[in-house]
This record gives structure tokens, sequence and C-alpha cells, in this order.
């Protein structure tokens, strides 16, 4: 036994002597938990969230693959997109089918495809002739009224071009798409405070302290298509007690990405309130942190107290708390009725017990409680509560939270690669990874299906930063906002409350008789 | 006088009838009536019937001819569900514009008359919270209201001291349907509202004509339209479930049809002041006497008898008063501007008789 025990600890020791001799060795604060190295390894690397180019029809002696043929090009100047090889020509009343002819025949026209009413005409051009640049020319023609690329037109319904937008059933379940035509994401001057496991607001090395294998060099990157410049407001780690609040788990990532992914930029995925400024506070440490720092103080009642009081003292005006416990957390409440008093709406995870008992949890019980404090349950893609969601007087209302790990029904959104940091993985095999020599990284993301209702808080957080966005400011009118625009769905009001949050009633508030 | 009706022929005959002979000259005037009341639409405004002219004749004169009329015109709204409308961010008093058509005189003062209005307001949706405080959405909010109106009433001449037609006052009530309807961008289906109901009304006007054929009206009227607001929006949250409110309106009137001359409504006038000249009440009086008017300039004499001095020269369209009639000579009472009252004979063939 004596001699197993001893053999599997030199085994590790050696394994992290020989992992910590490949990384980079920074100088470290003695006993310090974690230190910010300012060495830049990589860039934050999205797998799988590259832009794919437009498809073609291709044919190959394998078979042929047919895709939607490309036939639209775009302005540059305005980004509209215009059918390939085709303008449209109005033709003055005097001129004849010889004076047509002769203008069609000066840009290189090939034919006239259509006529059309109010002498307009339909001209095709020879496939090199730009129809930009046809355009001017015909304008300039006495024969020629006017003249324009044959532009695309598309329904006034935002739908966002990022590439696996098609993923998110939850926006729609909301009712977000045509929310975003009234508020296209909520304004920047909107700061929405992640009370979670941080996020990463910066691209370094931070070097945490292991007892088992002494100072350990961690990759961090800034979350991709979720922070740029200037978005991150007040960031603070009060695990660490420092402004890096970076993420060691990626459940605060994924609610973060939730609120205010980049939206329509082509990449990634989606946010409900994209334009809002980030407040990123870790309280809530993920498995990693517990093998840096053992004795850390993350998830105390107080730890998260002092979080929710710094969000509201720095301009918060929505709060994410996607956490929750079993105690009674009083100090917790005080600070919550404090973030609302100074005007901060609260959004507050009912919590995923109710196959385990449905025990009552707190910060959840208090929603209630609190006018500009929601309690919120889940609902899984058929918009009925999801099996896992609490069942109390207190669940005010119901988000999109999934019921399942997968894309089809589960909550996408921007997460881990998690062969990089094998964050499901339990806390002894973490540990005894790192003292093999496994280093984990958070620079590389993908998309990534969660579901909680940790996932649906942040609906109704983004939900309540588009409302504080179109002129409700104050909490408990955005409470009352979002519960009495609440779509009903088949739940009691002990599962879902008023219902499921719907963006787009609420966004569009009431008119004179309607 | 072409095409005059003027029948009576002996006897005294009614000076509607008369004015039904004006008519005829006056299809430029009925004309232009006609455009006005297309093109300025206005509620119940002005109006009066010829009928009421003399207002000795209102409804007494069984062959009597009902007037027609056309009004238009606008007005302002005092709406009754004031914080809704606040709420809504809706113009406090919207305009309205309308027209409409009126038979006055189908028996005495009594007329009725077909409305139609319409207002329009574009305000912006908004949140009301349980506290009340209001959060206006920047979502534009198009409420229009279009109203058909029945309305019976009664109107009578108001007289001044020299016979002159000087106001019109009439009240009224009725039914009526309300069109209303609001929308809004980024609806879903139901979101909107187009629905119609039944309204009630009451209404009070005055007339001031300005000519024979037109009058200048200013009227009020208070309509009660329950049941399209109060189950939604922002009238819910304030319990303000009707849509009416009181409207306070100017417009004009134009009548033809029946008679509608104030001229010849002016004899019954002047009959009946008994007062002298100076230091008379102002207040104006109805009178119910038989009528004449001077057709051409004529004499007046104390007695039945041409060789003496005329008392006065009447001049052409000058009521008079017949107060008896004696072979070729008729007893007139007329008014002299120096001294009032007076009596005096003038003869037949200078003057046409009305009732």
């Amino acid at each position: 036994m004596y001699l197993r025990l001893v053999g599997l600890f030199a085994v590790v020791t050696a394994a992290a002597l020989v992992g910590s001799a490949q990384e980079p060795q920074p100088t470290a604060r003695p006993f310090a938990y974690k230190q910010r190295t300012h060495d830049v390894p990589t860039p934050g690397f999205l797998g799988g969230l590259r832009r794919e180019p437009a498809p073609h029809i291709t044919f190959d002696t394998t078979g042929v693959t047919l895709s939607l043929p490309d036939v639209w090009d775009v302005d540059p100047g305005t980004g509209a997109q215009y059918r390939r090889g085709e303008v449209l020509v109005r033709f003055r009343d005097d001129v004849d089918a010889i004076g047509r002819a002769r203008t069609l025949q000066s840009v290189r026209g090939r034919r006239m495809v259509r006529v059309l009413p109010a002498n307009w005409s339909l001209m095709e051009l020879q496939p090199e002739v730009s129809p930009l640049q046809s355009v001017s020319v015909l304008q300039a023609m006495p024969e020629v009224e006017e003249a324009s690329p044959n532009f695309r037109l598309r329904t006034q319904q935002f739908r966002p071009n990022d590439e696996f937008h098609h993923l998110q059933w939850n926006f729609e379940a909301i009712n977000l798409p045509v929310a975003w035509q009234i508020n296209p994401g909520a304004r920047d001057d909107v700061v929405v405070a992640v009370v979670d496991t941080g996020l990463n607001a910066v691209t370094d090395t931070f070097v945490f302290f292991s007892p088992l294998v002494g100072q350990i060099p961690v990759r961090f990157a800034e979350v991709p298509d979720l922070v740029s410049d200037g978005r991150i407001v007040s960031p603070y780690d009060f695990v660490y007690d420092d402004e890096f609040p970076v993420d060691l788990d990626g459940h605060g990532t994924h609610v973060a990405g939730t609120i205010a992914q980049q939206t329509d930029n082509g990449i990634g995925l989606a946010g409900v309130a994209f334009n809002v400024k980030l407040m990123p506070l870790k309280v809530i440490t993920g498995g990693w942190d517990d093998v840096f720092n053992p004795s850390h103080r993350g998830g105390a009642v107080d730890v998260v107290s002092a979080a929710v009081r710094h969000a509201a003292d720095n301009g918060a005006k929505v709060i994410n708390l996607s956490l929750g416990g079993l105690g009674a957390a009083p100090t917790l409440r005080d600070a919550i009725s404090y973030a609302v008093s100074r005007g901060a709406f609260v959004a507050i995870a009912a919590g995923n017990s109710f196959e385990d008992g449905n025990p009552v949890e707190y910060p959840a019980a208090y929603g209630e409680q609190i006018n500009g404090a929601m309690t919120v349950g889940a609902v899984n893609r058929s918009s009925r509560r999801a099996s896992y969601s609490a069942v109390h007087p207190y669940v005010e209302i119901c988000a999109p939270g999934g019921d399942a790990f997968d894309f089809e029904r589960g909550i996408t959104q921007v997460g881990y690669e998690e062969a990089s940091t094998r964050s499901l993985w339990t806390f002894p095999e973490q540990a005894l990874a790192l003292t093999l020599g496994f280093r984990p990284r958070f620079d590389r993301f993908e998309p990534l299906p969660l579901s909680g209702t940790s996932m649906a808080t942040p609906h109704v957080a983004g939900v309540a930063a588009l409302l504080y966005s179109q002129g409700i400011r104050n909490p408990s009118a955005i409470e009352e906002a979002i519960t009495r625009f609440a779509r009903p769905i088949d739940a009691t009001a002990d599962q879902c409350g008023a219902g499921l949050v719907d963006a787009r009633r609420a966004l569009r508030g009431l008119g004179l008789a309607r | 006088m072409p095409g005059a009706h003027c029948a009576a022929s002996g006897s005294l005959a009614d000076p509607v009838i008369v004015m039904h002979a004006n008519q005829t000259r006056r299809s430029p005037a009925i004309a232009l009536a006609l455009l006005v009341g297309l093109f300025l639409p206005g509620s119940a405004a002005g109006q009066d019937r010829a009928q009421a002219a003399t207002p000795a004749q209102s409804g007494r004169n069984a062959g009597q001819r009902p007037a027609i009329e056309v009004f238009g015109g606008a007005g302002i709204n005092w709406p009754s569900a004031t914080e809704s409308f606040e709420a809504a961010g809706l113009g406090p008093r919207p305009v309205e514009f309308g027209g409409g058509a009126r038979v006055a005189g189908i028996w005495r003062d009594l007329f009725a008359q077909v409305s139609a209005s319409r207002w329009s307001e574009t305000g912006e949706r908004t949140f009301i919270d349980s506290t009340g405080a209001r959060f206006p959405l920047g979502i534009p909010l198009d409420v229009k209201a279009s109203y058909v109106d029945v309305s019976l009433g009664w109107k009578s001449a108001v007289l001044t001291r020299s016979g002159r037609i000087a106001l019109w006052p009439y009240v009224g009530t009725g039914v009526g349907v309300v069109m209303y309807s609001e929308a809004s961008p980024f609806a879903d289906a139901g979101d909107d509202l187009d629905t119609r109901s039944v309204s009630y009304h009451v209404l009070a006007g005055l007339e001031i004509p300005l000519f024979k054929w037109l009058a200048v009206a200013v009227d009020a009227r208070y309509r009660y339209a329950p049941d399209i607001l109060g189950d939604g929006g922002v009238s819910a949250v304030f319990d303000e479930d009707a849509l009416g409110g009181l409207r306070a309106g100017l417009g004009l009137r134009l009548g033809f049809g029946g008679a509608s001359s104030p001229r010849l409504r002016e004899p019954s006038k002047a009959a009946p002041d008994p007062q002298p000249a100076r230091g008379r009440s102002t207040t104006p009086i109805i009178v119910e006497l038989p009528a004449g008017v001077v057709l051409e300039t004529a004499p007046v004499f104390l007695l039945p008898d041409s060789a003496r001095t005329p008392l006065r020269m009447l001049t052409p369209g000058t009521i008079v008063t017949v107060l008896e009639e004696t072979g070729a000579w008729l007893k007139v009472q007329f008014y002299d501007p120096q001294l009032g009252l007076r009596f005096g004979y003038i003869e037949r063939k200078f003057v046409r008789v009305g009732k």
C-alpha cells in the first residue's frame, strides 16, 4: 500500500516537474494564488466559429454538391445586396425601341429581360460588367430617366447573420427577433452585471499557485464575439480580489454570452441585448479554482453580496444572478434590495432542484419579495416547464433554459472548448491531471449547449436591459412590464409565474385601448 | 318674380312661399353650398331651415316645404378619457373635422340631421406601472375615430328689434356609430384594434346668419361612446372605457330648399315691437302677424287718400305688418327710423302680402 502511494507520488511529482518545465516561468508573488504575467500567448480562438465562404454550386466526380446559387453581389459603399448582372432602367417617354437598344449596347447589356410598368426595364448585363458602374453610365445618358441596381429587399424582421444563430431556438421562443426591430440590442449606456464565475476580459497568462505543483501559468483569452474594446465596465474578481475576473469554469461566459453576445456580425452566436456593456463580477468558482485555491471564499454569501453592491454602486442597471443555494441569505437579500433601490433590476435563477426534492433556494426565494427583482424558472423548447426547474410560489417568470446538453434542446452560447479546460472533470480528476502535467487553457471557445435556470435567467436580464434602453428605467416597472406582457403557457403559477417572457410584447407596451 | 310660388292671390300669402321664388335665383349659391358641404367637413354646426324664418310660420304652414341644409366645420375635443389620452401621448385636444346634412322644419322647428366627423392623432406607446408612472416607449401609436351621428333637434329663430334674424339657437340629441382604430408598428395578429360601437350625444349650437343662404355656426356636442376603451392599453390602467367627450366647433351652414330668406322673415318682427324707438328694450321678440313687403318705392299715408301728404316713402323691400285690407288700400304698421313704429295706409299694389 505504502509502496503504491509512494510510487504514485513519485509519478505525479515527476510529471508535474516535467509539465512545469514546459511552461514559461513568470515571476510570481510568493504564495499568490493568481498573478497576471502579461505574457500573451494566443489570441482568442473560436473553434468552429469561422466565417465560411459563400456556398457555390460544386460538381466533382464523387457527385454533385448543390447549394444555393450565389447570385447576389454587395455594394461596398452601403452593404446592400443587388442582383448580379442586372440593372433597372427607366427610359424617358420619347425613347423608342431603337434608342433602348442603343442604350443596351452602350453598357454592354445582353438583353432586356423584362419590360416593367412606368417605362422601367430590367436589363441583363454581360457577366463581366459591373452593375454599379453600368448604373453610373446609364444615369448620364440622355435616354435614361433613372437607373439603379436591382437591389435585394428582405422582410423587416431582424434575423442576425451569426453563424450559429440558427441553434438559438430560445430567442425565437421569447419573440426576440421582432423585439430587436423595436430595440436592436439595447444601448451601450446600459451596464449589465454578471455576478457569476467570471468572464475573460483580457488575453493574457495568469499564474496560479497550486499546493500540488506550485506555480502554474494558465492562458486566458478575451471571449471572442463577446468582449471588445470598451465593453467591459468595472470588472472585479471577488474570489482573488483583483480586477481580472477570469473564468475558470465557463458558466459565467455562457451566461454573459446569452445577455450580450455580439450579434449580426457573421460569426458566433447572438445575444439578447447585444449592445450593452458588461460588468463581469467573479464570485463563484469552478473546479479549477478549487484546485488552485482550495481555501477561496467563492460562493460565500458575503462575497456575492459584496458583488451585488459593487454592481449597484458602479452603475449596473441590470444584475444577473444565475446562482443559488439552500441556505437563507438575508445579507444577500439586503444587497439585492440595495441594488434595486439604486435603480438596478435583478434577475435570479429559480434553481434546478425540482427533481431533488424541490427545496427552497436562495436568493431565489427573495425575488418575489422585492419589486424590481424577479425569480426566473426555465422552460424547454416546447415552452413547458423544464423538468428540473424549481416549482415554488416565488417563481415569477419563465424563460428558455433547455432540458438537455445538446444543440437541439440546450441553450447554445459561447463556451470553452472542453478538451482544453476539462471543466467537467471532478476535482480529484482535475487535481490528478494537473499533477500529470495537464494544463488547462481558457483561450479556446466553441458553441456550447447548456441547460438550467442559470441559462434562463440571462434571457430575462437581457430583456430587462432592452426595456431599460427603451425607456422603462425603474426596476419595479421593468418587473411589472415583464410580468404583464408575459405569454401564458401551459404551466401553473408556481411553475412559471406569469408565463414565458415575451420581449416583443414587453417592448411594445400599451396603446390606448390595446 | 320669376318662379315665385306666391300664391295667395287676394288673400294674405305666406312669405315663405315667396322665398321659394328666391331659391330659384340662387342656384350658384346652392352649388357653392354643395361644394362647401363636400369639402368643408364639419360636425353639426350651422343650420337653419327656411321654415323657421318667421317664427310665426314655424310649423304652422301645412303646405310649407322642409329646408335642406348642409354644414361643415371643425371642432376641438375634450376627450372624457383624459388620462388615457395624456398617457398615450395623444394630443389632449384632438381636432375633429366633419360635415353633414339636415332637414329642417319637418314639423314646426324640428330638424333631423345626419353628420359624419373624424379625428386622428399620433401618440406613443407607453407603459404605465402600478404607481401610475408613465414610460414612453418611442413607438408610434396611430389612433383614429370616425363618427356617424343621427340627431333630432329643435331650432328657433331669435330676431332683432329691427326684425332681422339675429341668431338660430338649436338643441338636439341622437345616436350614432363610432368607428375606432389604433395601430402601431411591430404588431402581431390581434394587437391592433379596429372596432365600432354605438354612441349617444346631445348637442347645442348657435347660428349667426351672414347671408340668406349662409350662416356661421358654433356648436357644442357631448358624446358618450362606451365600451370602446377600457379593455386594454392605458385606458384599462386608468379605468376609462368611454371614447366620447365634449366637442366645441365652428362651421358654416348653407341652406337651400324650403324657405330661407332672412329678409323675408323680418316682417313679422317689425310689427310686434310696441315700444318707441328710444329706450326700447333690445330683447328680441317673436310675432305672428301678417306681413308684407314693399315692392317698389311707395308712399304711405295717414288715411287711404293718395292726395294727402305722405307720412313717408317706403323703399322696396321694406317689411310692413298688414293690419287690415280695405279695397285697394292696406293699413299697415311700419317702422319709421325717426319716429319708431307708425301706422299708415299704402296702396295694395305696392305690397306683396304674406300671412
